[in-house]
């Protein structure tokens, strides 16, 4: 865990986007803060597998809408060859099916376009301090797919029948970070009402999303298990 | 099939031995007469050698050779036995053939036959046998006289004359025309009368096939007939014997008849009722005057029943080979036995067939009774698998018209689906048209009018983009929880808490689900809540905003409270008003209300009651957690000092 208290170290940034307006605005946001640095910038999919290689940032914002291949693919691809390398989504609207399925890629956080350049930094921040601005609806969404571990101390339940393994479901605290956040709850103040540190909220969020992309891989296994493909 | 071709065998074979004339064995010391003289007297001894003998063939059929004629015929033939030592002889006479028949065995008298067309006894079906002692014969060539006695009445004659040592002619001649003679005719007597019990049970037990009922009558009668005809010899009787005798040959006619109607499924009425009239009326006739009595009569009559018989079973052969059963062939079999067997029984009655030949009849009745009665089982199963047929067809439909109406249900449920997107979809459109719409539209006003205060418009800009978002946000899954709703008010409006300066107290506890909380209500809700959020955000001056959600006291509803401690505003005054209208109107479409409380300098409050409808349903999210939902009392609502309200008007919360 890095440390907060730290001067801020500074951080390599590259970015994914097609549309012209949008890249020059997410480049001039990055060049106002002094702790950002941008070392690339893409206008297709293409050019960034091709290039990423070479720049190795620290964070990789992607736009999902590219015009040759899909911003999942880049994720996937980032995940698989640069696992050290934070993959920031960004969407216009943070709706729930784009963003899960970037998560579920491997994706790290996502941010949304049009929102104050502050907003940027901040995220970035953020996701590099272990965890990402998560919405509500996308904290529910995660509760559903994972499901909470079953209770083992009342006695009543047992453990879900789809919960193959452990890495899949969610720690009693997992679940109720969630559920905090699900109600609006900034992790400052989950961190609060739980009783632990920022930095512990984070790092079960890490967490959370580590669990995600493995459900989604095993979701695909079973999957392709009941069509006899493997 | 291999066994019907078996059955067909067995069957021709044993009509075969059954039609042919009595064998000719030249077994040793066994000598069948076929020649003999006869002279036409009567007297008590056998006339003399002078007497006028003439040669005459055995058989001698009355009917044929002296028709008309009454009184007394003697016989006289020869037989030679050879080898040393006499031995027990046995005289044997396929059949009984006159009123009275005297033997005389080489002069002396050996015995007397009293039996043909006696009214107290009937040996008419049994084959004749006496017993020769030795002492009556001799070496070489012996002599026998025949005084045989008839009138014109009854079809009187000699048989063949067989005479032979005891053991082998009784082996040889008399059991096996016995056996043919009586004891096959009581067998299919008793199997006519164990399939006609049988079937009438079965009739008794279902009442639904009046097919086995007639087969039963038919069967019994024929049964009775059979047994008729096998009184036993030593049974002594008066006229009932008659009665019954020659009434039951024709008591099963008529129920056969109409067993054949039934069989062949035609269903005739009338028909049935001539057909009863002829049977009593044919049956009375053979009880009342007997046919030795007018024979022509008793004879015509039994004609015209054979003639309907066989008119009856080829109409049903007929309808029969149209659905080419088995039993079809079985029927034709035994149609061409009736025919063959019948017409055989007249001939001999004619004189124009063998005078010692057996009478069929008696079996061909029987073959044809259990052949309707093999039809009618057959057709009973048909029947009953064509009922289940049927019955797996009808459930075969049952479960098509199930799906059918299925698939239509489940279009109808599709098209409400669908009509309710539709809706929301049209609600949504004109909600985006009144405010994202209105707010771009005089945005662009703005930007024209050249009032371009850079600021501003990246605001109104943010503004116009938040609602878009709260938008999208109420079209996703919130599954009924409000939390959720009010968490991403929060989340989107980030930047603008931020901006604002003022501190922002989030109190939203654990909710019960709201069973009904559609898209449209989100977004009313969403608006209401950003409505009064960015207020006190913006226009209040307040250093701490308080945003909390929880049940009400009663447990009826939720409520959702905006407050802050900023400037407030003057009730009175219509400044603030109409953003409290659009609330109210808001709330009141989805059947919600707001109250709302400002003091000038003491802050406003605007609370949202959402009420729940149904029954909470109890949220299991929030309820299973190995750690109880921490609530800790800071985050608990605090109540404002109040001062004037706005509880909303009854008369307004159904409006809109």
């Amino acid at each position: 865990m890095p440390q907060p208290e730290t001067p801020p170290e500074i951080l390599t940034v590259a970015i994914v986007e097609d549309d012209e307006e949008a890249r020059a605005r997410l480049v001039a946001s990055m060049k106002a803060r002094p702790e950002l640095r941008l070392v690339a910038e893409y206008p297709t999919g293409g050019e960034a597998l091709a290039g990423l290689a070479r720049c190795a940032p620290d964070v990789l914002l992607v736009d999902l809408g590219l015009p040759d291949i899909s911003g999942l693919e880049i994720i996937r691809h980032v995940a698989r060859h640069h696992p050290s390398c934070e993959v920031l989504v960004v969407s216009i609207f943070g709706d729930e099916e784009h963003v899960l399925a970037a998560l579920e890629a491997g994706a790290h956080g996502y941010l949304l376009k049009g929102a104050l350049s502050r907003d940027i930094a901040l995220d970035i921040q953020e996701l590099r301090n272990g965890g990402s601005p998560l919405s509500p609806t996308i904290a529910r969404q995660v509760l559903k797919r994972l499901r909470p571990a079953a209770p083992a101390a009342n006695g009543e339940g047992r453990p879900h029948p789809d919960a193959l393994e452990e890495g899949e479901t969610l720690t009693a605290r997992e679940t109720e970070i969630l559920r905090t956040i699900a109600r609006g709850f900034t992790y400052a103040e989950t961190a609060e009402l739980l009783g632990i540190t920022v930095q512990t909220v984070h790092s079960h969020l890490k967490r959370i999303y580590r669990k995600l992309a493995v459900h989604s891989k095993t979701e695909a296994v079973f999957e392709a298990d009941q069509r006899r493909l493997i | 099939m291999g066994g019907l071709a078996q059955f067909l065998l067995r069957t021709a074979l044993t009509l075969a031995m059954l039609a042919g004339p009595g064998l000719v064995q030249a077994a040793t010391g066994i000598t069948t007469i076929e020649q003999a003289e006869y002279v036409e007297r009567g007297g008590a001894a056998p006339p003399a050698d002078s007497a006028p003998w003439r040669p005459v063939a055995l058989p001698d059929g009355w009917q044929r050779s002296r028709p008309g004629f009454s009184g007394e015929v003697w016989y006289r033939m020869r037989f030679t036995i050879t080898g040393d030592g006499l031995r027990t002889h046995l005289f044997y006479a396929p059949r009984n053939s006159a009123t009275a028949i005297r033997i005389f065995v080489n002069g002396m008298f050996l015995g007397l036959s009293r039996a043909y067309g006696d009214p107290r006894l009937s040996v008419l079906q049994r084959p004749m046998v006496l017993t020769i002692p030795p002492v009556m014969l001799r070496p070489g060539e012996n002599v026998l006289h025949l005084q045989v006695q008839g009138n014109a009445d009854h079809r009187h004659g000699l048989t063949r004359i067989t005479v032979g040592p005891g053991i082998e002619v009784r082996q040889n001649y008399y059991e096996p025309r016995f056996d043919r003679q009586v004891t096959g005719i009581a067998m299919l007597g008793a199997a006519l009368f164990l399939s006609g019990a049988l079937a009438l049970l079965v009739w008794r037990g279902t009442r639904r096939e009046p097919v086995l009922f007639w087969f039963g009558i038919t069967a019994l009668g024929a049964s009775a007939s059979a047994f008729l005809l096998l009184w036993p010899p030593q049974v002594a009787h008066g006229g009932i014997k008659q009665l019954l005798l020659f009434t039951m040959q024709y008591v099963y006619i008529t129920p056969l008849l109409v067993l054949c109607l039934r069989v062949g499924e035609a269903r005739q009425p009338w028909l049935e009722r001539i057909l009863w009239f002829v049977f009593a009326a044919g049956a009375a006739a053979a009880a009342l005057l007997s046919f030795e009595r007018y024979p022509l009569l008793a004879t015509g009559a039994s004609a015209a029943y054979l003639a309907l018989a066989i008119a009856f079973l080829a109409w049903l052969l007929r309808a029969s080979f149209r659905r080419r059963r088995w039993t079809s062939y079985l029927l034709g079999a035994a149609l061409a036995a009736l025919i063959a067997f019948e017409g055989h029984d007249w001939g001999r009655w004619m004189g124009h067939v063998d005078f010692d030949d057996l009478l069929l009849g008696s079996y061909a009745a029987a073959v044809l009774v259990l052949a309707l009665g093999a039809t009618v089982v057959e057709r009973h199963v048909q029947a009953e698998r064509a009922l289940e047929d049927a019955n797996r067809e009808l459930e075969q439909r049952v479960a098509d018209k199930t799906r059918m109406i299925e698939r239509t249900y489940e279009r109808i449920r599709q098209a409400e689906r669908e009509q309710a997107v539709l809706h929301e979809r049209e609600r949504i459109m004109a909600d985006m048209h009144d405010s994202l719409g209105a707010s771009l539209v005089s945005l662009i006003g703005a930007v024209q009018s050249g009032r371009t205060d850079v600021k501003e418009i990246e605001t109104r800009l943010e503004d116009a983009l938040t609602e878009l978002r709260a938008i999208v946000d109420s079209l996703g899954a919130v599954e009924g929880d409000l939390g959720v709703v009010l968490g991403n008010i929060r989340y989107r409006m980030r930047a603008a808490i931020e901006d604002s300066g003022a501190r922002l107290s989030w109190q939203v506890e654990p909710l019960p689900t709201l069973a009904d909380l559609t898209p449209d209500k989100v977004l009313a809700i969403q608006r209401i809540v950003l409505e009064a959020l960015t207020n006190a955000l913006r226009h209040a001056a307040a250093r701490v905003v308080t945003v909390s959600a929880h049940l009400s006291e009663d447990h009826d509803a939720i409520a959702v409270t905006i407050a802050d401690d900023g400037r407030g505003f003057d009730p009175s005054m219509t400044g603030g008003g109409r953003g409290l209208r659009n609330m109210r109107n808001r709330a009141a479409s989805i059947g919600a209300r707001i109250e709302a409380q400002s003091v000038p300098g003491g802050g406003t409050r605007v609370t949202l009651v959402i009420p729940l409808k149904s029954a909470p349903l109890h949220d299991p999210d929030a309820a299973r957690g190995p750690v109880p939902e921490p609530e800790p009392s800071q985050f608990r609502a605090e109540r404002h000092a109040t001062g004037g309200t706005y509880g909303i008007a009854p008369s307004l919360r159904n409006s809109g």
